[in-house]
């Protein structure tokens, strides 16, 4: 009945937006970028990620490190990584976060968060 | 402690302040661990004070470490200054807060600082290193009395 297939296509219509809002959503909040800890330096010296992403700090390194910021923007500690491991610090507010490492004082990356 | 170092050397408080007599405080680091192995200390006012640390990492940790004594209640206008600064020590060495400053020193490296403390009160003692001394917590308290 025409009825049926109005019904129908717009279910179908209404589907395909929900698919693509969700996904839209996922694509936004979830993002989520590594940085590698090797040869006492991060693999970035720059980075750029959306309010609501994350970083995985991950230690390819034989020393342990220790990842922290004191910025405004996002403080955080991940406290002592040791080799092998990784800590993930999701960035909550626009900004620029300046991250260092407490034990390798020339281990520097600048975070850009933007909305 | 300063109180049972001076009564080693079989000295009144009063005696010791009349001779100036020169106390040492040792303060070390081992391992990893980024804070000091003793975070109170006591002294008596007008006594100089001898700081000793030593920064007992592993050789190849690269943790390199220092200690600063900090002018009462000075602690977090000095940390904000650093961290402005990219702590830069350059940005806070010369303030009259900062009574006294290591060298920077490697593992196996040690240094002293000699300082009469100018007032009675709790001063910070603090390793000014990038995170260690204001997120890792490595400071302390030297109470003059």
């Amino acid at each position: 009945m025409p009825t049926n297939h109005k019904l129908g296509a717009l279910a179908a219509a209404l589907a395909i937006a929900l698919v693509i809002v969700g996904a839209s959503w996922l694509a936004r909040a979830g993002g989520k970028q590594a940085v590698h800890q090797k040869d006492k330096a991060f693999s970035a010296t720059e980075l750029t990620v959306k309010v609501g992403d994350s970083i995985e700090f991950k230690n390819d390194d034989d020393v342990a490190h220790n990842v922290f910021s004191t910025s405004e923007a996002q403080k955080f500690n991940t406290k002592i990584q040791p080799p092998g491991s990784s800590a993930e610090v999701t960035f909550v507010n626009e900004g620029t976060v300046q991250v260092r490492c407490a034990i390798h004082p020339q281990m520097k990356l600048t975070v850009h968060v933007e909305k | 402690m300063i109180f049972g170092a001076v009564v080693a050397a079989g000295l009144s408080m009063a005696e010791a302040r009349e001779r100036t007599l020169t106390l040492t405080i040792s303060l070390k680091t081992t391992g990893h661990s980024i804070v000091f192995d003793q975070t109170e200390l006591d002294a008596p006012f007008g006594t100089r004070l001898r700081l000793t640390y030593k920064n007992a990492a592993p050789a190849g940790s690269m943790i390199n470490h220092d200690v600063a004594i900090l002018r009462p209640g000075s602690d977090e206008k000095i940390l904000a200054t650093l961290q402005e600064h990219d702590y830069q020590l350059d940005s806070i060495k010369d303030s009259k807060d900062v009574i006294g400053l290591t060298k920077t020193l490697k593992p196996g490296e040690s240094d002293s600082i000699e300082f009469l403390p100018p007032t009675r009160g709790d001063y910070v003692y603090i390793c000014l290193m990038p995170g260690h001394g204001d997120v890792m917590g490595m400071r302390g308290t030297l109470r003059i009395k």
